[in-house]
């Protein structure tokens, strides 16, 4: 009696100390939130509909059960892009073999970056599998895109540096949809945390399993 | 403990004693041609730090190494070391028509830049002197000479 009390009781805590680790190693979920009767309903990255470097069209579908990093770049920048895909190589580096992991790197000068010039770009970079996309479509519609769902920003500017200004960031989407981390693309240190972060999104899917 | 706080006071004291001496001596050098011409390969080294990490290290990287196939590297390039005037004027007018460094091509566009030819010399003699390259001291005038008859052709 007094030994099941006991089981019980350790259990419990065992119980506890898990619940409380779980919770406290996941990533937080951004955007507004919804409440609606009992659910929550998440920000998500909406239906989107583009094409890659292989001419491929890229949806949500395509990165059903994956989770992605997603940034926006182009071509010619001369300021931050180099860096943000210096960086992302360590993304790429790290995942290679994980099917789990991908890349999207959105174009925001559509106009210049056409399928064969985001090939080409992909190939010097020395990308080989199709675990990184670089996409292109209707530039308003990836303004747009980038706006409502990823929540970053990027502008046709004259007067900025290579004739546009965007953000450094990397966003990390999860299988569901939601954003669960922000990170500058152009700091070392950030992106560290995002690759840890990573591989702790992925830990939460296998515990749920 | 004490003994070793006394042991790391003389110890420190022979250090300042001998780091003096060396500097007295380097006074006396300052006065010959060949020290200012360190002294200014110094501080062109330090100004063409600030330099390359605003203008250049996006897509050089901090480490002269470039990106892939991408950005050519300045850290050890043949391409480099083998012309400082046609270097200069990349550096200024920037340059997209298709160049070999180190074996492998690059074809992608550099801008041109809205520096001085100052600090194209600061600029230039850092990379020069960066990462294992022995290039020396870029002097501002003959930059304003490479400046002055760079090719159209980029
Ligand atoms: C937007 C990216 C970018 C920036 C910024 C940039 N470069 Fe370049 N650089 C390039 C590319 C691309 C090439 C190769 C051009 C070609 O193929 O003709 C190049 C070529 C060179 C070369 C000759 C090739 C070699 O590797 O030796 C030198 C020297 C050079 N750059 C120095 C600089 C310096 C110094 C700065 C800063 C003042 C700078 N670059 C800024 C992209 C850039």
């Amino acid at each position: 009696m007094t030994k099941a009390k006991y089981l019980f009781i350790s259990l419990a805590i065992v119980a506890i100390g898990c619940t409380s680790t779980s919770t406290s190693g996941k990533l937080p979920i951004y955007g507004n939130k919804i409440f609606e009767e009992n659910d929550t309903i998440y920000h998500t990255i909406e239906d989107f509909r583009l094409v890659d470097q292989d001419s491929s069209w890229v949806t949500n579908a395509t990165f059903e059960d994956q989770v992605y990093v997603s940034d926006f770049f182009f071509t010619s920048c001369p300021t931050i892009c180099p860096k943000m895909k210096q960086q992302m190589l360590r993304v790429y580096e790290k995942f290679e073999d994980n099917g789990q992991v991908s890349i999207l790197s959105h174009t925001i000068d559509p106009k210049h970056d056409t399928v064969a010039v985001l090939k080409d770009y992909a190939s010097k970079l020395g990308i080989k599998s199709s675990k990184w996309k670089f996409v292109t479509g209707d530039q308003d519609y990836i303004y747009d895109l980038g706006e409502k769902s990823y929540m970053v920003m990027a502008d046709e500017d004259p007067e900025a540096a290579g004739g546009f200004i965007h953000s450094g960031a990397f966003l990390l989407v999860d299988k569901d949809r939601r954003i669960r981390g922000v990170y500058d693309g152009t700091v070392d240190e950030q992106v560290d945390i995002l690759l840890t972060d990573i591989d702790k999104l992925l830990k939460e899917y296998e515990s749920t399993k | 403990m004490n003994q070793l706080n006394k042991i790391l006071t003389v110890v420190a004291i022979f250090l300042l004693i001998s780091c003096g001496g060396s500097q007295g001596e380097q006074q006396k050098e300052e006065n010959s041609a060949s020290s200012r011409d360190e002294i200014r390969l110094r501080q062109y080294k330090v100004q063409g730090a600030k330099i390359y990490s605003t203008y250049c290290a996006n897509c050089h990287q901090d480490d002269g190494k470039g990106l892939a196939a991408l950005y050519p590297p300045l850290a050890g390039s043949d391409y480099l070391l083998e012309d400082f005037a046609r270097a200069a004027c990349i550096i200024k007018n920037g340059q997209s028509k298709e160049i070999v460094v180190n074996g492998v091509t690059y074809s992608q566009m550099m801008p041109g830049n809205p520096i001085s030819n100052l600090e194209v010399a600061e600029v230039l003699t850092y990379i020069l002197n960066a990462w294992g390259n022995e290039g020396g001291l870029i002097g501002v005038k003959d930059v304003d000479k490479w400046i002055d008859e760079c090719e159209e052709d980029y």
